[in-house]
């Protein structure tokens, strides 16, 4: 099953808030992952001075398909609720329905099947809603787009998010979405001073340093330091 | 770097030093403004950071700011601490986003090479009570030492900053220290020379450093300064008053901000006096502050009515 690997990458943030950033990202994006049917196997979150990562493994490429049923009038209604049913489930006609006894009487009752949808899309959704609503201690709004309201604030200014989806064996898809002008991509930074270099995260995994697998996730080394 | 005489080199000598960091911010776009004509506590007080903070229109300015800390005076025997000393300050409004790369830049500018020495970032959050402003940043450690700080404006003078301008300032005595290796201030090389040319910090202001270290401490005249004080005060809400025009389009505009602010300025200089002279209660501390605040707040909303403060 596919995983996530998601950076987001900014100015200094304050070493007493590293930590429970980290913890919040891992338990914000897993709480929304389970709420929306997609139950993974693993997540690990780690905290830099300029980076929050986190990796959730084991994520299935779909929601299950998701089925609910819903009681409609009784059998003889009058002509209104039943149409308002019919509006409500979208069944073309009351043969599409089912109909359950119960003590108070017959019922038409709703199948209603829900196509579940891919993951990365679902994913794609719920983090720019996690990074808008971040609970950090005190934030911040910086640069031009400071101008208009409405604009990002973060702890201190967020410049660049990594979001890739997929099997550890195959290149990763890139969750598409933006936020405030930053589109997810699969590039992360070096370390301001010992490796300055833009590079392109391969798979989705943040490695250790000693791990020598080729195609390991070249985040670099200060990314490690909370492993 | 390399034409420049040795003596103007930023490790050899002050005045050099200065020089190289009003160059390097010269190259980014910034206008290079001179000091204020007032006494102020800080590089941030200047009307081309207070007032132009404000308000939608981009500004880039580096100046050199002489600041006026009286409570910080030593009469001279205190290697570091100063009652007169010279901040560096950069705003640079929208704040761009390789602000920090500028920063780093501008220390490799006058010597310092991140590659070799540890610079850090460091939470500082910026709180100015008596200018009603505040903002997140850092203070920026070079092994370990303070030497700057770095601030992203939220708010300055009451106002909401839209958009918001990132501030630098350098001790720039610190520094200086710092590069050319000297542990006592004024023994900083002031103009590069040796032997017999050779000026020292301590030639120029050691003497200035006793002299005011006694009238800050001992015999400032406190009756005139709380005079001054009322006066100031007085002064700017007066010229605030009159500084109100009924505009085309029937908007509101002010003409007389920057008249009005130095006198908030001059307030704010005066309390800092009274309060080295010891004739500031712990009470009326908070009160004076406050009203140094009231005043602040009541030009940044003059300013941001005038041709050059307000929104097109």
């Amino acid at each position: 099953m596919p995983d996530l690997l998601l950076e987001l990458f900014s100015e200094e943030i304050p070493a007493r808030m590293q930590a429970k950033a980290a913890d919040d990202l891992r338990r914000m994006v897993t709480d929304k992952l389970v709420a929306e049917g997609l139950v993974y196997e693993g997540a690990k979150a780690f905290a830099t001075p300029r980076r929050l990562a986190l990796t959730v493994r084991g994520i299935p490429a779909r929601q299950p398909d998701l089925k609910t049923e819903r009681r409609g009038p009784k059998i003889g209604a009058p002509d209104a609720a039943v149409q308002g049913f019919l509006k409500a489930t979208g069944l073309k006609s009351l043969d599409e329905a089912k109909i359950q006894k119960d003590a108070k009487g017959d019922f038409y009752i709703a199948l209603i099947e829900k196509p579940g949808r891919a993951a990365i899309d679902v994913i794609a959704e719920i983090l720019p809603v996690i990074i808008r609503t971040f609970p950090w201690p005190k934030s911040m709004r910086w640069g031009a787009r400071s101008a208009k309201s409405g604009s990002l604030a973060w702890v201190r200014p967020l410049h660049a998010v990594t979001a890739t989806f997929g099997l550890e064996t195959e290149e990763p898809d890139v969750v598409k979405f933006s936020v405030d002008g930053i589109e997810a991509a699969q590039t992360t930074y070096g370390h301001r001073f010992m490796r300055p270099a833009r590079s392109r995260c391969a798979v989705s995994r943040i490695t250790r340093p000693s791990c020598s697998t080729p195609r390991s996730c070249s985040i670099p080394s200060d990314a490690r330091i909370r492993s | 770097m390399d034409a420049l005489p040795d003596h103007m080199r930023p490790e050899r000598s002050f005045q050099g030093f200065i020089l190289a960091l009003q160059r390097f911010w010269a190259e980014q776009g910034c206008v290079i403004l001179q000091p204020y004509d007032m006494e102020m506590g800080a590089g941030t007080f200047h009307p081309a950071t207070t007032l132009r903070a404000l308000g939608p229109k981009p500004w880039n300015a580096a100046y050199v700011q002489p600041s006026r800390r009286p409570k910080d005076g030593r009469y001279g025997e205190n290697p570091n601490r100063l009652q007169h000393y010279y901040q560096f300050q950069v705003i640079m409004k929208p704040s761009p986003p390789n602000l920090q790369e500028l920063y780093l830049k501008s220390l490799a500018a006058i010597g310092i090479d991140a590659a070799v020495h540890d610079i850090r970032f460091v939470e500082d959050d910026w709180e100015s009570p008596t200018l009603g402003a505040w903002g997140l940043g850092w203070e920026c450690w070079c092994d370990g030492m303070e030497v700057s700080q770095f601030t992203y404006f939220q708010q300055v003078a009451g106002v909401e900053c839209a958009p918001v301008a990132g501030e630098l300032t350098y001790g720039l005595e610190r520094l200086a220290m710092y590069v050319q290796g000297v542990d006592r201030v004024y023994d900083l090389n002031f103009n590069g020379r040796e032997g017999a040319e050779k000026v020292t910090y301590g030639d120029v202001f050691l003497q200035a450093e006793q002299e005011y270290s006694r009238h800050n401490f001992e015999y400032a005249d406190t009756a005139m300064l709380f005079e001054q004080f009322r006066m100031a005060e007085e002064a700017c809400r007066k010229y605030l008053a009159s500084g109100w025009r009924e505009g085309g389009n029937q908007k509101k505009e002010h003409l007389m901000a920057l008249p009005a602010y130095d006198q908030c300025i001059k307030a704010s200089h005066v309390f800092n006096l009274l309060d080295a002279r010891g004739v500031i209660s712990v009470t009326e501390r908070q009160s004076y502050i406050g009203r140094v605040r009231d005043l602040a707040k009541a030009c940044g909303e003059a300013w941001i009515h005038t041709e050059t403060g307000r929104a097109v």
